[in-house]
């Protein structure tokens, strides 16, 4: 699941519409959209929001995370978009750095998270937004900083103020960034895919779960040793008369151990 | 190719940054207090940002210089290690970097000189000549023409003969040491493994042949060469498999500028061990019979002495026995 954090209802419209997300009912008081993979909530504003908001929809699963919304900043140009790879909290001081292993041509900057909006438009080759700490240090306990990212569209500076930005225009400026978006969140999906072929679970292990009972530490010993099955003879089914002969999980376990110690492997 | 570079603060005006900033003029530069800030936080995962590696350049304050592993044993009393970087630009599946760090990310300590202090301090300590190894937490030369930490360390060791240098690798990097003289107090040290081996575990290094091949050339200019058949992997046709690569390898070597060869077998701490399985739980290599004492990680004893003592026999077919060092070590 690629998990998309907004903080307004205006910046999550266009890509609503994009993606063709579905509102769901839901409580918590946060809106959620969601069609195949994609699921969007609308966080409201600042850190906490964006942080509560976060963790309303993460679960033991692993996702992709991108908070995308606008940001003020002297160094870049209005309409332009950036990645995020450093984090400032402005009043905590504390930082974060987003790895950043994904393939994109859009622009990279700093960013600071701030509680109130600034009004002068900040210091140099910094962006400025109310979210994306509260996000990143939610969102990156949920999973790999890989898998983290800020992507921010500037919509203010020093000559334009955040005051004269309004709906229509902040609508405006993400939908022109659709693109960008697409081609992150597809990168992102890639990763998720490798991410996933670690935690996969073993081929046969259900049929495994259904036939014997295994107690949770003999589960984790199960799945290791149906990982090396899978590893050393991928085309073969663990299954055979001697294993199926077996009553208890605890003859299994040794049985399987002893025929995967014995299956040949060359280089 | 590296698109990002985190500059610690305290090396942001250091000369080695500025100049290593120059060669990546299109890098993205990202400014941070210290490099553990970028390169310790949990969230992180090593396979994924192995597909691209940041370099973080940063300054190092103690501890320049560690006592060897018993492993790290090449016929000297005193073995000490030194880590100007953390991290290696291939990926070698068998590799405990991969099972020790979260982050992929290359760091470089910038600060070369109180290396050198470290070094000099250490090797002053004895009589006897003592042996520092430089490819602990990376590969020696891979990123040469990027730090040109060799070639400097070269020149310190150069004037302190009671140093022994270990330069330990699988690059073909080798243009600083063939465009200096040679000094008779280095090692070059080729990690070396089976052709089918390094192409299934070894990926992003330099294949067989072309190890050998910068091997061969230094070894014609005058350096001591070492050989470091370490891990060997157990698979059903090792006896055939190593015997064969022992006679490829020794085609290329010159007796007289051997120095030392070293032997040991795939072994790892048991919680690098757990993160590598993590990391990759198809791979074939972890699949293999292992021991788990719950401190290390390795081949059941039988089928580890009988393949240590298969190789051990082979090679001594193409070397002196007392050219030949065993890694033996409680952990790493």
């Amino acid at each position: 699941m690629i998990n998309l954090i907004v903080a307004l209802q205006a910046e999550a419209k266009p890509l609503i519409n994009h993606y063709g997300l579905n509102g769901r009912a839901t409580a918590g008081g946060f809106r959620l959209y969601q069609r195949d993979d994609l699921q969007l909530i609308v966080s409201g504003k600042g850190k906490l929001a964006a942080a509560a908001a976060t963790t309303f929809i993460a679960d033991d699963n692993n996702h992709a995370w991108l908070n995308i919304g606008l940001a003020g900043g002297t160094s870049m140009t209005i309409g332009e978009s950036a990645l995020i790879d450093k984090i400032t909290d402005h009043s905590s001081g504390q930082r974060w750095y987003p790895p950043h292993v994904i393939n994109s041509p859009t622009l990279r900057c700093a960013l600071t998270t701030v509680d109130q909006p600034q009004a002068n438009g900040g210091a140099e080759h910094m962006l400025y937004d109310m979210e994306a700490s509260g996000f990143y240090a939610s969102a990156s306990r949920f999973n790999s900083g890989e898998l983290v990212q800020c992507l921010k569209v500037v919509s203010d500076d020093c000559h334009n103020p955040c005051q004269s930005v309004d709906a229509a225009l902040g609508q405006e400026l993400i939908e022109q960034q659709l693109d960008a978006i697409d081609h992150i969140i597809q990168q992102l999906r890639q990763l998720l895919t490798t991410q996933q072929e670690m935690f996969a679970t073993p081929e046969h292990m259900a049929r495994f779960l259904a036939q014997w009972h295994f107690s949770t530490s003999q589960q984790h010993q199960l799945k290791r040793l149906l990982q090396r099955w899978q590893a050393l003879a991928p085309a073969c089914s663990p299954f055979n008369d001697a294993l199926l002969a077996q009553r208890h999980s605890r003859q299994v376990l040794p049985l399987l151990q002893q025929q995967i110690d014995e299956i040949e492997s060359y280089f | 190719m590296i698109d990002t570079l985190y500059i610690e603060a305290a090396v942001a005006d250091h000369p080695r940054t500025r100049e290593i900033c120059a060669r990546y003029p299109k890098a993205r530069r990202i400014d941070c207090e210290r490099y553990s800030e970028v390169f310790n936080p949990a969230a992180q995962n090593f396979r994924l940002q192995k597909q691209k590696p940041a370099l973080i350049l940063a300054s190092k304050f103690k501890n320049f210089v560690l006592p060897a592993p018993l492993s790290y044993n090449i016929g000297g009393q005193h073995n000490y290690y030194f880590s100007h970087m953390l991290n290696c630009l291939y990926d070698c599946r068998y590799c405990f970097l991969q099972g020790m760090y979260r982050s992929a990310n290359y760091v470089l300590f910038v600060n070369y000189e109180d290396f050198d202090r470290a070094i000099i301090e250490t090797a002053q300590q004895h009589k006897e000549p003592a042996y520092f190894f430089s490819g602990y937490d990376c590969d020696s030369l891979a990123l040469e023409p990027v730090t040109g930490f060799a070639a400097h360390a070269l020149d310190t060791f150069a004037r302190h003969p009671n140093a022994i240098l270990e330069l330990r690798t699988k690059s073909t990097q080798i243009r600083a040491l063939l465009d200096r003289p040679t000094i008779d107090n280095c090692v070059v040290a080729f990690s070396l493994s089976p052709d089918s081996v390094a192409q299934a575990l070894e990926h992003k290094a330099p294949s067989l042949s072309k190890r050998l091949d910068a091997l061969g050339k230094l070894q014609q200019a005058g350096w001591k060469i070492g050989l470091r058949f370490d891990p060997v992997i157990y698979c059903h046709n090792y006896q055939t498999l190593y015997a064969d690569f022992f006679r490829q390898v020794f085609a290329h070597i010159d007796l007289e500028r051997l120095h030392s060869v070293s032997l040991g077998s795939f072994r790892m701490p048991h919680t690098f061990f757990r993160n590598m399985v993590r990391l990759y739980p198809d791979e074939k290599m972890f699949a293999a019979p292992l021991t788990d004492t719950n401190t290390m990680v390795a081949y059941p004893a039988e089928i580890e002495q009988r393949m240590l003592s298969f190789c051990k026999q082979e090679l001594l077919t193409h070397m002196p026995k007392e050219k030949l060092f065993a890694c033996t070590e409680e952990s790493i």
